[in-house]
């Protein structure tokens, strides 16, 4: 059986809550307008709408960036940045059969003169391969041939 | 079949405020308005007695969070705890906004009391809020003269009964029995209300 004391107080302290809840006007009306909330739920609809177009660009645009910078440090873009280094070192590299050549038929300035294969690297055509016919050589290369 | 078969269920009224139904947007707010202002109450007690216009400025804010997200994330299925989330998270929003600017200083050290009243589960929140509608039914069916000893309510609960009868204008004795009689007359109001025992 509830005691009635107890009974008592819990009315009066849900009483008091009313009291307190009604000065505090928890029971008047929000003061808003539901077709201002409406004009508002439209706009943030678009304003979303706007904001996924904008993320997406901005994805696109940092794909776009990653791809570009992959496509500048190709091999092939590499070596057009590159320029005459690489360049050079590809003729170097064809050069190198010239320089082996050059190595292989190096006779000195009373060399016996250029035999076999070594008359391709007789640059000046004076009959043997030396020196002279190797700075011919370097100047040739510099100029990419 | 009358009148309140007409209402929509709380579903059909998400879909219809999803919509964009101003209709649907208004029985949303004639439906929970005074659940949200109660939450709102009950986390800034405080606030909203040293401030007249706290409370509706937090509800007003509430509701357009509301109907912003409302139909937009998953499906709610229990419309009166989506409202009063997003009552509290908005009046937390506004509490913590409003101690960065307080040049006073944080209304914790003002008051010494906690600034949000304890968490309470939005079942416990939603029972309250119907007792307090009962009990307020209850309170204006009294005749006049015994409305008026509601007005001493917080005195009377301090058992300052001379003070509360000074005011009065009765006797401390007269007072008890008053108020005795109006106690027993609210718990039979609340009882045949469905909302007892208190």
């Amino acid at each position: 059986m509830t005691d009635p004391h107890d009974a008592d107080n819990r009315m009066q302290t849900l009483l008091a809550e009313l009291r307190q809840a009604e000065q505090a006007k928890v029971f008047e009306p929000t003061p808003v307008s539901a077709g201002q909330l409406v004009g508002q739920r439209r706009r943030v609809s678009s304003r979303s709408r706007a904001r996924r177009v904008l993320i997406g660009l901005q994805a696109a645009a940092c794909i776009a960036l990653v791809v570009g910078v992959a496509n500048w440090w190709r091999p092939g873009q590499t070596s057009s940045i590159l320029g005459g280094a690489e360049a050079g070192r590809q003729s170097q590299a064809t050069g190198g059969q010239a320089v082996s050549v050059l190595a292989g038929c190096l006779a000195g300035p009373t060399g016996s003169g250029a035999l076999g294969g070594c008359g391709r690297v007789d640059y000046d055509t004076d009959g043997d391969v030396d020196l002279v016919d190797f700075g011919a050589y370097q100047r040739l290369s510099r100029t990419g041939r | 079949m009358g009148e309140g078969t007409d209402q929509p269920d709380d579903s059909q009224l998400i879909a219809a405020v999803a919509g964009g139904d101003p209709l649907a947007i208004r029985q949303l707010i004639d439906r929970y308005d005074r659940l949200v202002r109660y939450a709102v109450f009950r986390m800034s007690r405080q606030r909203c007695h040293r401030d007249p216009l706290w409370l509706d400025s937090v509800a007003s804010e509430a509701w357009t969070d509301i109907c912003r997200s409302v139909g937009q994330g998953p499906p709610v299925r229990h419309l009166h705890s989506y409202v009063i989330q997003i009552a509290r998270r908005r009046c937390i929003d506004r509490l913590r906004q409003w101690d960065r600017v307080d040049r006073a200083g944080p209304i914790e050290a003002e008051d010494g009391a906690q600034v949000i009243d304890k968490q309470e589960d939005t079942i416990d929140l939603l029972g309250k809020m119907e007792d307090l509608t009962a009990l307020r039914e209850c309170v204006a069916g009294l005749v006049q003269a015994d409305r008026a000893l509601f007005g001493e309510v917080e005195a009377i609960t301090a058992g300052r009964w001379r003070e509360a009868g000074g005011r009065l204008g009765m006797p401390e004795s007269t007072l008890r029995s008053h108020w005795k009689r109006i106690l027993g007359a609210l718990r039979q109001c609340m009882d045949a209300k469905g909302r007892g025992p208190v």
